[in-house]
């Protein structure tokens, strides 16, 4: 099981909302991914969609555990899901140094993966997946929300 | 969920790794270690059947990226199979493995195999 607030499962007509706090551990963020897919799968969004913001909550969530901290204590990452009319909005919610994960350069596709910059390929998938992605900085945390749309097809993500 | 990782031979050097679950931050680092294994020994070629990988993530990517470019060095072939659509459209997204890797059945992976073996084969006959 995974520790934090459980998934509250609304009636149909109220909102649906999904809430996690997870310590920033790597090997915590499948399980953790495990619960909100869960939660997802539980009202009826469809597997692609499910695929997306689960792909989505993962880069995140690594890139804020491998990257944002100067140091090496425990932080707590709060993941937050809402199941809106048009969109699956994501919250994350950190206590890590100042980053706006909109503003890093996109990767260079001529350059080999490994020498593009880090964390770069991650931003690059959760930017081609969401329609949307707000910054803000409150009270010393970086609170990421991130707007992925339930009908497919309305991302640049979607190719060919 | 974990990821399960079988490797067969099935041509003298021609290595079939199966992957069946997820490939993300939790299981990447034991393909990474299976491939690292593999390579140790005579290979021609390493052909991922994807048919049941159901999820990939950025760090997935980037082991099947080193496992490419490992390849590349020993002249060895890396081949795909089988993709699910949303694994082909992460890794389209992603651009980081040439799209000529990926072979819609293991058919057309061999066929390719057995065709550029022929081809290095006649190579001196060529020249």
């Amino acid at each position: 099981m995974v520790g934090g607030d459980a998934a509250s499962r609304g009636s149909a007509k109220e909102e649906a909302t999904w809430r996690l706090a997870l310590p920033n551990v790597l090997e915590r963020v499948g399980e953790a991914n495990g619960s909100l897919e869960a939660f997802l799968q539980g009202h009826g969004v469809t597997p692609g969609v499910v695929f997306s913001v689960g792909l989505v909550f993962e880069e995140v969530v690594t890139n804020v555990i491998k990257y944002s901290y100067a140091d090496t204590g425990p932080h707590e990452i709060v993941a937050e899901a809402s199941i809106g009319p048009e969109d699956i909005v994501l919250r994350v919610t950190d206590d890590g140094r100042a980053f706006d994960p909109r503003t890093a350069p996109p990767p260079d596709f001529d350059l080999p993966i490994e020498c593009r910059a880090v964390g770069g390929l991650g931003i690059h998938l959760v930017r081609r997946l969401t329609r949307r992605v707000d910054y803000s900085r409150t009270s010393g945390k970086n609170v990421l929300t991130l707007f992925l749309p339930l009908a497919p097809g309305e991302t640049e993500g979607q190719s060919s | 969920m974990p990821l399960e990782i079988d490797v067969d031979e099935k041509q003298p050097g021609l290595f079939e790794v199966t992957l069946d679950g997820r490939l993300d931050t939790d299981t990447a680092p034991a393909l990474e270690k299976r491939i690292a294994d593999l390579l140790t020994q005579q290979v021609r070629a390493v052909r991922f059947d994807m048919v049941r990988l159901e999820y990939i993530s950025s760090m997935g990517i980037r082991v099947l990226f080193k496992t490419f470019r490992s390849l590349r060095e020993k002249k060895a072939m890396f081949l795909m199979v089988n993709l699910q659509p949303q694994i082909k459209k992460v890794l389209d997204i992603a651009q980081a493995l040439p799209p000529e890797t990926v072979f819609a059945s293991v058919q057309e992976a061999d066929a390719y195999f057995d065709a550029m073996q022929r081809k290095a084969l006649s190579k001196g006959d060529e020249d």
